[in-house]
């Protein structure tokens, strides 16, 4: 292997590095070259060096498109009229022109070609936009920092280590300044009931994000209609499964408490919600709760020994560290 | 097997059965391993090899450690992993601990407490030895500790000093954090050691990275964007009977045919139930236990292994 030349600062994979990949290689069979394009990240070409290079129907290059040939069909999004095949071209100057009006034409029960075609297919079509509770870029963060549990990290807790060598005693086990992890894991208890219907779609993000930055082994997701005391969730047989808290693993709650305005929803009641808080306090369980009603709508007798995150786009992780702290303490 | 690796040498059948001196199984290479492996080199990537269990993406580095003869180091991630076990961190307690000893020895400075990590040892195996201090600095403090004087030990295994194959196993394991710390010494070939001294890798050294990650957890996108793809799948059926060539040739291939074909069943029924499949491991253990209990596919205990199938449920044990 010959030397290498002195390392610089590269960036991401790009065509530097499918270019020396190519040259170094010389891969010739297409098969090799699709397999290297895709361990680069890089959908491959399908040319052959024999003669010239054909064009992949799919490129998205315009000079590669081919003409359309004459009785090929175009399948329209929309039903739209077809385009004149003929076109005009500017002459270049201002062309004097008169609207005449046309006799109109009389009625006729034939319609033209272009009706016939048919519908587009509305499930095709880009959804409405939807802002999310939780925006991509801040969603995560927000996550760590709701669900981060306290423990030693690795820096030194100075002071400590000071307070006890001033006692003269040997200093046995050395201490270290406390930081936050998400090691324990999550068991995210959701909402189902009517006044979160507008907030399905955020469930179903708040899954995916955990999702990612947990991984399966350390996230469990259940649903509830109400009453997180009766969260349930399904196996891969469809079987269902009660939840139970899990010692020092947090718990997120993600619900209203059904006290979205407007209708008289089935609301969370007292002794349900100090039934479900005795549970998760018997199991040193860390309960956040992630709540699209702000904090303070919410009834004090909720709002006691509990931390309320405001699930709402202008909500940050460093507001978030403010309510939990460094992470949650597990005894 | 019909591709040729241009960076490495592989037999024509893609099988790389180990070196002396080594311990790994055979290797059955594909084309797309072999041209994963290739493109990572030729373009001094790191390769970051996901796939099922046991499709042999931990066993990759060290098979290539030992085609390349280069040196060879590993660390398994977990959630506590931190960029400073990879680079380099102090050794507090022991600092602190000869601190608190009175029997004249001076106490030595804060560099003699370093204890270097895989990536010190990988770019800098010299500088690694001797904690970033010239040779005159340690043979003084040697003679000033005498045998107090703690040698930092070498995790390095294999041949050739300078270039390295490097695995960093199951990332995904580690702090969501981790693998974007790990872009800048990977990238640049370089990091400073917490009060410690700059370790670069040496000019002209060729150190392969493989990396790899059962995907339990999504990684940061610029972190996979500076890394070579390699996804690897359950062996089939026949890739299973070519590993058990060279584990138990004198097997009867009859024999381990079929139990390739139970264990890609067993695969298929596992999938169903969102179970984990078996894996070559488990493939060869049946093989093995065959082999000791002189099972044939003759014998009446092959009809119970053979209708052997995963469990649903416990309940479904008591009907």
């Amino acid at each position: 292997m010959r030397a290498k030349p002195y390392h610089r600062i590269r960036g991401d994979i790009g065509l530097g590095d499918l270019a020396k990949a190519l040259v170094e290689l010389n891969l010739s069979e297409t098969t090799h070259l699709h397999m290297a394009f895709n361990a680069l990240g890089f959908e491959g070409p399908a040319y052959s060096h024999q003669g010239k290079p054909k064009i992949a129907a799919e490129s998205r290059l315009r000079k590669h498109k081919r003409p359309l040939k004459r009785d090929q069909k175009i399948e329209p999004r929309f039903s739209l009229p077809p385009t004149p095949e003929t076109s005009i071209q500017p002459s270049g100057g201002i062309l004097e022109s008169t609207l005449t009006q046309l006799p109109l034409a009389p009625p006729s029960n034939d319609q033209p070609d272009w009706l016939q075609q048919p519908e587009p297919d509305i499930t095709k079509t880009n959804g409405v936009f939807r802002q999310r509770l939780f925006s991509r870029n801040h969603s995560n963060g927000i996550l760590k920092a709701s669900l981060a549990v306290r423990r030693p990290g690795r820096r030194l807790n100075i002071q400590k280590i000071i307070a006890q060598a001033i006692t003269g005693n040997p200093i046995t086990k050395i201490p270290h300044l406390p930081v936050g992890s998400i090691e324990n894991g999550v068991d995210l208890l959701c909402d189902y009931s009517e006044s979160m219907q507008p907030f399905y779609p955020d469930l179903t993000d708040l899954k995916t994000s955990l999702l990612d930055i947990l991984g399966k082994g350390r996230h469990r997701s259940f649903e509830y209609d109400t009453n997180p005391v009766e969260a349930i969730s399904w196996n891969a047989q469809d079987k269902a499964i009660e939840w139970g808290p899990i010692s020092g693993r947090p718990v997120l709650l993600a619900t209203d408490f059904g006290q979205a305005k407007g209708r008289p929803y089935k609301r969370l009641q007292f002794r349900e919600w100090r039934k479900f808080v005795n549970r998760i306090t018997k199991h040193n369980t860390p309960l956040i709760v992630l709540s699209p009603m702000p904090p303070s709508s919410l009834p004090r007798w909720l709002r006691q020994e509990t931390k309320i995150i405001h699930w709402d786009p202008r909500t940050r992780a460093g507001a978030v560290s403010k309510i939990i702290g460094i992470g949650h303490t597990i005894e | 097997m019909d591709y040729k690796p241009k960076k490495f040498d592989l037999p024509q059948d893609g099988v790389h059965v180990k070196g002396k001196g080594t311990d790994h199984p055979p290797y059955v290479f594909s084309n797309k391993i072999a041209i994963a492996v290739d493109v990572a080199l030729a373009t001094d990537r790191p390769l970051l090899v996901s796939g099922p269990p046991g499709s042999g993406k931990s066993s990759l580095a060290p098979v290539m450690a030992d085609i390349l003869q280069w040196r060879y180091l590993h660390e398994v991630f977990t959630s506590r992993t931190r960029l400073e076990d990879l680079t380099g961190d102090p050794d507090q307690l022991r600092r602190l601990n000869d601190a608190q000893v009175k029997d004249g020895t001076p106490l030595p400075e804060r560099w003699a407490y370093l204890e270097p990590g895989i990536l010190w040892w990988a770019f800098d195996q010299q500088s690694a030895e001797l904690r970033g201090q010239n040779k005159t600095v340690i043979a003084s403090l040697k003679r000033q500790l005498g045998e107090k004087y703690h040698d930092p030990s070498n995790p390095s295994s294999g041949n050739e000093i300078n270039n390295v194959v490097i695995l960093l196993d199951e990332i995904d394991k580690a702090d969501p954090d981790l693998p974007n710390d790990l872009l800048e010494p990977l990238d640049k070939k370089r990091f400073n050691v917490p009060q410690g001294p700059e370790v670069k890798a040496l000019k002209g050294q060729n150190i392969l990275v493989i990396i790899t990650t059962n995907e339990e957890r999504e990684l940061p996108p610029a972190f996979l964007r500076r890394c070579i793809n390699l996804r690897l799948s359950e062996p089939s059926e026949a890739q299973l009977v070519k590993i058990s060539d060279y584990h138990y040739p004198k097997v009867s291939k009859i024999l381990r045919r079929n139990i390739a074909t139970k264990i890609r069943e067993q695969s298929e029924n596992a999938k169903e139930l969102d179970l984990r499949p078996p894996s070559t491991s488990e493939y060869l253990d049946a093989i093995e236990a065959c082999k000791t209990l002189k099972i044939k596919t003759s014998s009446p205990e092959w009809e119970h292994l053979a209708q052997a199938a995963f469990i649903k449920e416990e309940i479904d044990l008591e009907g």
